[in-house]
């Protein structure tokens, strides 16, 4: 008996000691990935930087309707449109989806560069990504300065002090935009370098293009033409022949994108209705609502049309009113219908459409709202109107003019006369830019830039403009976070 | 064994008139039989006493109160008046005993803890004799029967009294009695140590068969603890309990319902009304924001047991821990409270029982809308003030179509439940086979729930010192789910806006519209015709019909395809072995499997109808998620008594390896009404997969040391190891300590006859949580399971993203709570009154918060898991018992009440809020949340404060809420900045119930017993999220016109017509329905949530048939509910179990009202 009492004992003993010694797990075992086992390869490098371009492919839309609606083109299904005093809020939630897209994208980079210095790669591969990602930021960081002004510099990744910053001047962002940008052009890969499987990457081209519009902000003329300059001396970019060959699902990243998003294709069955969805509801949005599956994706949505002045505002003539925009009562056969669309006369309390990203029903239609054509982020025309503008500020009239004619010539337009008056000059500008890039991402940015889009709202739509509105205002959540960021005057 | 009931009988201070009038003469037998167990407490019980010159009767008294022993003597034989002066120190009472006794004739036995103190001149006989006192008086008639427990055992040696005679007896070895009496006697009364005293009268019956059942006294009822038991009266930490014979009263599907309104502090809310649904308890308040609130659940020792599998009628008791001298036994898993569920185990002899229960379910309640002529005047109306053309099929409705769609999605659903069990126990082994059966349908079509049970206890005695048990549990429960509370997709919110002008089905083939006279009309194509179903097809005037919401009755049928199946087993054994007297080593294996099957599958979706055909693909897919446990605990024990100083204590290891694995495949294209993987089109199959393991190693250890009963210290310390976090922060100590002192033990109580028992106790310690995701502290990548893409090349080739999923925090480690409990225990009225009160205080701190950072941090959510918030509850518990005999009538009533308090003390990073949480997500009310503020409670409603109706055009126009008209709701500008915004909206309410109540009565008359129980809450408030979409005609702020709520008639219409009611058009502005203090609703109750009528047949008519017991019943569960709620049901829960979404009333499926019958039989 005594034995067993201590057979037990000693078992019950060791049976203690023994399951403490490595019982505790300190990994995961699920095959998820974490810091300890990502940032080995080049691979995984890559893979990350494609989550900061998916930034924009889900962020873009937003800052397409957000434009579009403060310039007041835009309008939404049937509603009344917001007046601007409420609609510029702090509290919209399109100006923070703005912001996070910028941040987020500036986040990603941080974190991407932090772990590259240390990466065993080849060196010739750390350099690209090196480019490419100081790229990206330097593209958010310009937008953050473009549409915020003054906010916070984030340059490493996540620490705990970063939740009390200062806000940054919105130069010393230009000028951080500016320095990633220039560094970049030197590193990041030209389209031929890239090769055919890398393009929709943001290229050598792509950085100047960037870099010589953000020198705009900071009216640095001559490096904004030099960066232009350099663009043009690729040789790789050109305007496609007609209007409507610049937006279609089957034309991606022609000779006139310099960079566009860089849709899904639903086709191959990805389709999970994630918040990364790839794809775009700008054409479910733009096209007239409850039109029907046969004509448009989701049967279409109408939240986001034109006003009839918008239509009514092209010169006779412009071809680009008739190919990309329709009026109710007009025709119109998209790449995918299989019959010609009569728009009803009805619809929508006298709307009018854009056809940039309208173009069918999409090869699944019913099921996906999602179009997969590309958005422009910078294309080839969108840069001539801007070395335009930055020639004609350089004193270089002529030339100035001959960019802005090549725009109106494609549109069947007759040229325009050079003048040296800066007024005469950037209302022809500004007129062209809007005909030529209304519904893309970009245009409006050159009217509160230029401090235009008063007297454009003005003389448009009768409203009254508040010179606050410019700049967008810093989320209120933000500020919320983070008493210490200044908020833009006005708001 | 209970002493109290029985000492009274003896005691002069109550029953001293009586004893001397009773010549109760006790004679006793069948030592060989009783002895077996005679020795084993007397031996093991040592007694230290001090008698100075007291009267004999004292020294019993004194005995009495040190230990459990009962005095039974006849004042006749035995001269209690005689003085005795002793001086004890740690002796056995055999000894005390024949020091007492010494000098005269007068000797003892001892049975059990009956010490019977014998006449001189009686030898202890072997046979059962008849002896009466005073045989004055003739015999006329004899008295037999026979006395059972309640599992039908004969107990002998009951004492059988003819009352106010002294004509008595005791039943023999079999439990049979003979007596002969008097013709005159009226009343008998059996009574035994422990048990219930029952009385007959006797008229002309001469046959008695008695059934003996154990006497209720709290004080000594045994009291899980963790690894372990102890009697309630030396406990010093808060533990509530409850016991079957509550279970068994109750139908409940789960045991974790039983609990409703039965513990003080203990809130059990039905999440959902669906057969199956969820329940959410929580134990003096919220603890955690991200990680459970839910307590641990311990199902005979063994962590992670799917609660679901257990069939509530096996379980014997459930032992609630709510402070942390009780919880702090389990460590780091222990914040939300511990709850202990000990099944039943056989005893002596073979039963067989069998419960069974039928009934039907009905809605309690149905919503007041709009009948078809008032829906089609005010759709039109809404129309035509919104300048939209009006539908001919509305102008003039004549149609006698009126369908009530909230009756059409709801039925009188059945119910039935059975379970049968056989128990069997002998010397060396003890069986206890249990099966249980339950068929539920649902009130909502489609609904239902099954569920099958099996169990078997054993227990073996080896040997003397050796015991080894198996334990095997196996659940299966199928369960088929609606939708029930998603915006308007939910079933029933659908089926309070469908026109009620719309037929559910039709004979029209094909499309067709209905016209004003409610007719269909085939050359319209409003609807379509879907196997006998009228369904709205895309070619309705969308301004008219709204599209997103279709036949529910059609998607019932849809859902029908959509079932969950769930298999959980459990093996457990254990080995115990006494190595020396009073140490214990035990070792317990614990295996558990479970496997969640469910499955989602969509038809093609009928809103997208065109030309006939169903647009949308068909869905299908499948989920596994499989968990497997493997649990090891071996504790040592140790338990010793030296004179008035008691020791018991106990140290162990507990290791945890816990294994989950979770598979998902999803498909679409399915041929229709096929729905398995294997059908689906192989190109559509999307695959994923997440194990994940987590161990848990823990040593504990817990000290417990009383002297004489009266100064009772307790300590614990627990060491919890988890592989959640990162290596330095894995190990983490907890503990607590405990006093409690027994005053009524002090000399100066004893002679405070009002007071039986009077405990005051104290604890303080900590304990944790540490039920939060693993590996946190890592930052993480994702690609969603490969879904996250990025598209490049010419070809658009998809090429895999990748993003940082999680910013993890190196410090990341358990939440913790701290908890003073202070509390006393009284006893008065003879035991009959008790009263339990409790102050607790927890301060929960390190809780995990997904802390918001600013999005420019660029941080994937903007939000950290951090520790960094803190909260506490505080409040009283009261918990009120009463039990009285009045004559045949037993009755009994007990009541708790309990406060809560709940306060958000720190929020990290300085916030002063924590993230607002939506709570409904359609486009009426956008901006429902709920906020946590710092120095408010946890999930305030938050919004804006509604200021009546803008009368006319220039009230609208000048009010800060902008774009408003006459007959628009004005909302008040709080901060006085001229417009109303966001920033104008405050706390409106919170969900968390102050106060939370319940009681029970209970009476039984001859064959006849009744209980009822009672729950309810105070103090809180209700978001009615239906408010937005049951008041506004234009669908979800869309397109399309739906019913509403028949307070619409009461619109705004004109100025001075409503102040309350905005008008009624379509292009009203969305500020009618922000969120607001409209939604706002009290939501305190009071239910009836079970009464119970049951009758017992006579036992002696069953015996033929060989059944032992029999009883029916009738029962109602939920049969009314006292509120003002003008939702459903006011029982809403966290919708999600989001704790921050405590309160808000999606349309949840509300709880069905139950009329059943059911059986309790033995064998």
């Amino acid at each position: 008996m005594k034995k067993i009492k201590y057979i037990f004992l000693c078992l019950g003993v060791v049976i203690m000691i023994a399951a403490c010694k490595n019982f505790l797990v300190t990994t995961p075992k699920d095959g998820s990935v974490s810091s300890a086992n990502y940032w080995q390869t080049t691979a995984q490098f890559d893979s990350f930087m494609f989550g900061i371009y998916q930034d924009l492919v889900s962020g873009v839309s937003n800052m397409l309707i957000l434009s579009e609606l403060i310039s007041q083109d835009g309008q939404t299904s049937g509603q009344i449109q917001v007046p601007l005093t409420q609609y510029m809020s702090a509290s919209r939630a399109e100006f923070s989806t703005h912001w996070n897209m910028c941040y987020d994208m500036i986040g990603k980079s941080n974190t991407l560069l932090s772990y590259l210095p240390t990466a065993s790669i080849p060196d010739a591969d750390k350099t690209r990504l090196e480019g490419e990602a100081l790229f990206l930021r330097g593209y958010a960081y310009f937008t953050v300065a473009a549409y915020f002004g003054n906010a916070p510099l984030v340059l490493k990744p996540y620490e705990p002090s970063q939740v009390s910053l200062n806000s940054t001047s919105r130069d010393s962002l230009f000028n951080q935009a500016i320095a990633d940008l220039t560094k970049s052009a030197i590193e990041i890969p030209t389209i031929a370098q890239w090769g055919s499987d890398n393009l929709g990457r943001a290229t050598k081209g792509t950085a100047y293009a960037i870099l010589a519009w953000a020198n705009m902000y900071i009216k640095n003329w001559a490096a904004a033409e030099a960066a232009s300059n350099s663009l043009i001396a690729l040789g790789t970019y050109n305007l496609l022949p007609t209007v409507r060959s610049v937006f279609s699902e089957w034309n991606p990243n022609s000779i006139e994108s310099i960079w566009e998003t860089q849709n899904q294709n639903i086709a191959d069955g990805k389709l999970t209705w994630s918040f990364h969805e790839g794809g775009t509801v700008l054409e479910a949005w733009t096209s007239p609502r409850s039109i029907g599956y046969q004509w448009a994706v989701g049967g279409g949505w109408g939240e986001l049309v034109a006003t009839p002045k918008f239509a009514a505002s092209f010169e006779s003539g412009d071809e680009r009113r008739v190919e990309m925009v329709k009026k109710p009562g007009e025709k119109y056969k998209g790449e995918q219908m299989t019959d010609t669309c009569l728009l009803p006369m009805n619809v929508e309390n006298l709307s009018t459409f854009s056809t940039k990203y309208w173009l069918g029903p999409g090869t699944l239609s019913g099921e996906s709202y999602y179009g997969q054509e590309d958005i422009p982020l910078m294309r080839y025309a969108e840069f001539l109107l801007n070395y335009s503008e930055i020639l004609f500020m350089e004193g270089k009239t002529g030339p100035a003019y001959d960019n802005l004619n090549k725009i109106r010539a494609r549109a069947k337009l007759a040229p325009l006369p050079a003048q040296t008056d800066q007024t005469v000059f950037i209302n022809a500008l500004q007129r062209e830019r809007r005909a030529e890039l209304n519904f893309e991402p970009n245009w409006w940015s050159h009217f509160t830039r230029t401090g235009t889009a008063a007297a454009y709202v003005q003389s448009m739509y009768g409203e009254t403009w508040n010179a606050t509105w410019n700049l967008y205002p810093i989320p209120q959540s933000e500020r919320d976070q983070n008493p210490h960021l200044s908020q833009n005057p006005g708001y | 064994m209970k002493k109290k009931g029985k000492i009274s009988r003896f005691d002069e201070r109550s029953a001293g008139n009586l004893l001397k009038k009773m010549k109760l003469l006790i004679a006793f037998f069948f030592i060989g039989l009783l002895g077996a167990s005679a020795s084993s407490y007397s031996q093991a019980t040592k007694l230290s006493l001090k008698l100075d010159r007291v009267t004999v009767k004292e020294a019993f008294k004194q005995i009495e109160r040190t230990s459990e022993f009962v005095f039974f003597y006849n004042e006749d034989y035995v001269d209690v008046n005689r003085m005795v002066s002793l001086n004890a120190i740690d002796e056995n009472v055999e000894s005390i005993l024949g020091e007492i006794l010494n000098g005269t004739k007068n000797t003892f036995k001892i049975y059990d803890r009956q010490i019977v103190i014998l006449p001189p001149e009686s030898k202890g006989s072997s046979t059962p004799i008849s002896v009466e006192a005073s045989a004055q008086e003739p015999q006329k008639k004899e008295l037999s029967g026979i006395v059972k427990d309640g599992n039908g055992l004969p107990i002998p040696g009951v004492s059988v009294v003819i009352k106010g005679t002294t004509i008595g007896t005791i039943t023999d070895v079999n439990g049979q009695f003979k007596l002969p009496v008097q013709t005159n006697a009226k009343t008998i009364a059996f009574s035994f140590v422990g048990m219930e005293t029952k009385e007959f009268a006797i008229g002309a019956k001469t046959s008695f068969a008695v059934v003996l059942s154990e006497q209720i006294n709290s004080l000594d009822e045994v009291v899980a603890v963790g690894y372990g038991t102890i009697k309630r009266k030396d406990l010093t930490g808060s533990v509530g309990q409850v016991t079957s014979d509550q279970i068994m009263k109750t139908e409940v599907t789960g045991l974790d319902q039983a609990l409703q309104g039965k513990i003080a502090g203990v809130q059990v809310t039905n999440n959902s009304g669906e057969p199956g649904g969820s329940v959410s308890i929580r134990i003096r308040g919220v603890g955690s924001i991200n990680s459970t609130n839910e307590p641990l659940f311990i199902i005979d020792g063994i962590p992670n047991v799917n609660i679901n599998s257990i069939n509530p009628t096996d379980i014997d008791r459930i032992d609630v821990l709510k402070d942390a001298a009780a919880t702090s036994i389990y460590g780091a898993k222990a914040t939300n409270g511990v709850i202990l569920v000990t099944t039943k185990q056989a005893k002596k002899g073979l039963v067989v029982s069998f419960d069974g229960y039928a009934g039907v379910q009905s809605m309690t309640k149905f919503l007041p809308q709009l009948n078809s002529s008032q829906f089609a005047q005010l759709a039109n109306e809404n129309l035509a003030n919104g300048g939209m053309a009006t539908n001919p099929a509305w102008t003039n409705y004549t149609g006698n179509i009126n369908t009530n769609w909230q009756k059409e999605v709801t039925q009188v659903a059945p119910i039935q439940n059975y379970s049968l069990n056989i128990s069997n126990g002998t010397e060396r082994s003890a069986t206890m086979l249990s099966i249980s059966y339950r068929d539920q349908k649902g009130v909502l079509l489609a609904s239902e729930y099954q569920r099958y049970t099996v169990r078997l206890n054993t227990t073996y005695n080896l040997s003397e010192k050796l015991k080894a048990g198996l334990t095997l549990n196996g659940g299966f429960t199928n369960k088929q789910s609606v939708i029930s509370q998603s915006d308007y997709n939910g079933i029933l919110n659908n089926a309070l806006q469908l026109q009620p002008t719309s037929p559910v089905r039709t004979n029209q083939t094909g499309f067709f519209d209905m016209t004003s006279n409610g007719t269909p009309d085939p050359s319209g194509k409003t609807f379509f015709n879907q196997g006998g179903y009228a369904l709205l097809t895309t070619y309705s005037n969308i301004n008219w019909y709204p599209s997103g919401i279709n036949n529910a009755v059609y998607e019932t049928k849809i859902y029908t395809n959509s079932p969950g199946k769930n298999q959980s087993i459990l093996a457990s054994a254990f080995a115990e072995y006494e190595v020396i007297k009073g140490l214990r080593i035990k070792s317990t294996l614990n295996l558990t499997f479970g496997n969640d099957f469910y499955t989602n599958s969509t038809l093609p979706s009928p809103s997208y109808l065109v030309i006939g055909t169903l647009r949308t693909l068909p869905t299908y897919n499948e989920n596994w998620d499989r968990s497997n446990q493997w649990n090891w605990i071996n504790t040592i024990s140790f338990d010793k008594t030296i004179g008035n100083h008691h020791i018991s204590a106990i140290a162990g290891i507990d290791a945890q390896k816990y294994y989950t694995t979770f598979s998902n495949i999803s498909t679409s294209n399915d041929p229709p009404g096929i729905y398995s993987i294997s059908a689906s089109d192989p190109n559509t199959r999307v695959a994923a997969g997440y194990p994940s393991i987590s161990a848990l190693l823990s040593q504990f250890g817990r000290a417990n040391y009383d002297f004489a009963g009266k100064y009772l210290v307790s300590a614990t310390i627990r060491r919890d190891g988890s592989s959640s976090f990162a290596p330095a922060k894995q190990y983490g100590l907890f503990g607590s300590g405990s006093v409690a002192w027994r005053i009524s033990q002090e000399n100066f109580m004893k002679n405070i006859e009002f007071i039986n028992d009077l405990k005051i106790r104290g604890s303080y310690g900590t304990v944790g949580n540490a039920s939060i995701p693993p590996f946190k502290y890592l930052s993480s990548y994702s690609n969603d399971a490969g879904t996250y893409f990025y598209t490049l090349g010419t070809n658009k080739t998809s090429v895999p993203a990748t993003y940082q999923s999680n910013t993890g925090d190196p410090n990341i480690h358990w939440e913790k709570s701290i908890q003073t409990d202070i509390g006393f225990d009284l006893s008065v009225l003879k035991g009959k009154l008790f009263l339990t009160a409790d102050y607790y205080n927890k301060q929960i701190s390190d809780m995990l918060g997904n802390f918001p950072v600013p999005a420019y941090t660029g941080v994937f959510g903007s939000s950290v898991l951090q520790n960094g918030f803190s909260m506490d509850n505080k409040g009283l518990e009261f918990a009120l018992g009463y039990h009285e005999k009045f004559g045949l009538v037993n009755f009994s009533a007990s009541a708790n009440f309990a406060t809560l308090q709940n306060k958000i003390t720190k929020l990290t990073n300085n916030n002063t809020t924590y993230v607002a949480q939506d709570i409904h997500t359609d486009n009426h009310n956008l901006g429902a949340i709920t906020e946590t503020l710092l120095g408010g409670r946890i999930g305030e409603f938050y919004g804006y404060l509604t200021n009546g109706i803008a009368q006319t055009a220039a009230e609208a126009s000048s009010d800060p809420t902008g774009g408003i008209s006459a007959g628009d709701r004005k909302y008040k500008d709080v901060n006085k900045d001229g417009i109303v915004n966001s920033s104008d909206r405050v706390p409106l309410g919170n969900g968390l119930p102050k106060y939370n109540f319940g009681g029970n009565v209970s009476a039984s008359y001859k064959s006849f017993d009744l209980s009822v129980f009672l729950n309810g809450q105070a103090g809180v408030q209700i978001a009615n999220m239906m408010t937005g979409t049951f008041y506004d005609m234009r669908f979800n702020n869309s397109t399309g016109i739906v019913n509403v709520s028949s307070d619409l008639m009461h619109r705004w219409t004109g100025p001075g017509t409503s102040n309350t009611m905005s008008r009624n058009a379509y292009n009203a502005p969305v500020s009618n329905d922000w969120f607001s203090n409209r939604y706002i609703q009290n939501g305190s109750y009071l239910k009836i949530t079970n009464l119970q009528i049951g009758y017992t047949f006579n036992e002696s008519l069953l015996k033929v048939l060989g059944i032992s017991h029999l009883r029916f019943y009738v029962e109602g569960q939920n049969l009314y509910t006292f509120t003002k709620y003008k939702g459903w049901d006011p029982e809403i829960g966290s919708p999600n179990q989001n704790v921050l979404q405590t309160g808000a009333d999606l349309g949840r499926y509300p709880l069905a009202r139950t009329v059943s019958i059911g059986v309790n039989c033995k064998f």
